[in-house]
């Protein structure tokens, strides 16, 4: 309840004062002195006894269907937990942060260079990294785009089934050349 | 891989340890003797989030053997808290929110007090050369450089 009435109070103090508590405000971030002292805790810093480390393997090509993932030497190395690929999700394999288009391991196809294929599981971070490596990923290349202007174009190599434009926006507001004409 | 037996003075402090051949010396800093804020950014050595000093130089750990450390002395963010010029570094960087997610604040800092050990009054080129081997995405160099600037000893004292 305090913390409430003192932010009011002070929203109150600073309005009178025909100022906004936040806007146009220089000010300091709570976290800035442990940020400077290098004190924060960031995932990669945590190490909890027993735990694994994961290295992702990623697709070497730009666009191609995936004929083979070959796993059986990476699983077969010593002190490797295992190798995960999209077979391995039992809910939704899906990555993407706009559009439902982005699978966190690729299946059947891969859409860019770097695509992730799956993850190598070992007791450390050196043999995980080994083992993503060991792991032998064929590909039956498909026709391939590399410019957004170009792909956007209706004849263009299709990178997703259903067209490679994502969304199209219409925005129009007042009147640009007036605007123009007016200013300075 | 084979052991190696090495000593060396780390924040002011003698460290015996065995290490293989292939550890670097960012993997004993952070994972044998704790020391977190040398970050592991890329591991090879284009990002400089592991910058620490080696014998007075600036340097990217993940590039170093551990092995090759033998009798040095490192230096990390950590060892450097109380030094004066560090604490106005930090000070300032406070000041101008140089600190945004923090990754790279560590290696900024220790970047920014080697330049002024060599350069105590530079120009704001000269800061930009100092930490081009240390890479921010998302603070932004622009506060970065204005809180060096104003550690810098022709701004302070």
């Amino acid at each position: 309840m305090s913390e409430v009435s003192d932010f009011l109070k002070a929203v109150k103090e600073k309005g009178e004062e025909g100022r906004l508590l936040y806007v146009g405000e220089s000010l300091s971030r709570v976290d800035g002195l442990e940020k400077v002292l290098g004190k924060p805790v960031y995932t990669g810093d945590m190490l909890v006894q027993g735990m694994l480390h994961a290295k992702l393997f990623h697709s070497s090509v730009p666009h191609a269907t995936i004929r083979e993932i070959d796993d059986s030497i990476a699983k077969g190395m010593p002190r490797v937990a295992g190798v995960l690929t999209w077979r391995d999700i039992p809910g939704i394999n899906e990555s993407a942060a706009v559009l439902p288009d982005r699978p966190l391991f690729s299946k059947g196809v891969v859409r860019s260079t770097g695509d992730i294929i799956g993850a190598a599981v070992a007791e450390t971070e050196v043999i995980a990294r080994e083992a993503a490596e060991a792991v032998k990923v064929t590909y039956d290349p498909l026709p391939t785009v590399y410019d957004p202007v170009e792909a956007m174009r209706p004849g263009s190599v299709k990178v997703h089934e259903g067209g490679n434009v994502a969304k199209q926006m219409k925005i129009r507001k007042g009147d640009v050349l007036k605007g123009f004409a007016g200013s300075p | 891989m084979s052991k190696h037996f090495v000593t060396m003075t780390v924040n002011g402090t003698e460290q015996s340890l065995h290490v293989d051949s292939a550890d670097t010396l960012l993997n004993v800093l952070r994972d044998r003797l704790n020391l977190k804020s040398v970050k592991e950014g890329c591991g090879t050595g284009d990002c400089g989030l592991c910058s620490v000093l080696l014998d007075g130089r600036l340097v990217n750990s993940c590039l170093i053997l551990a092995a090759q450390c033998r009798g040095a002395s490192v230096t990390t963010l950590e060892g450097l808290l109380e030094d004066p010029r560090v604490k106005v570094l930090q000070e300032k960087f406070l000041k101008y929110n140089a600190a945004q997610c923090g990754f790279c604040t560590p290696a900024m800092l220790v970047a920014a007090k080697d330049l002024l050990a060599k350069n105590a009054s530079p120009t704001a080129d000269d800061i930009k050369v100092g930490i081009s081997g240390v890479l921010c995405r998302c603070t932004g160099y622009y506060p970065i450089i204005q809180a060096i600037e104003e550690a810098s000893e022709a701004k302070v004292q």
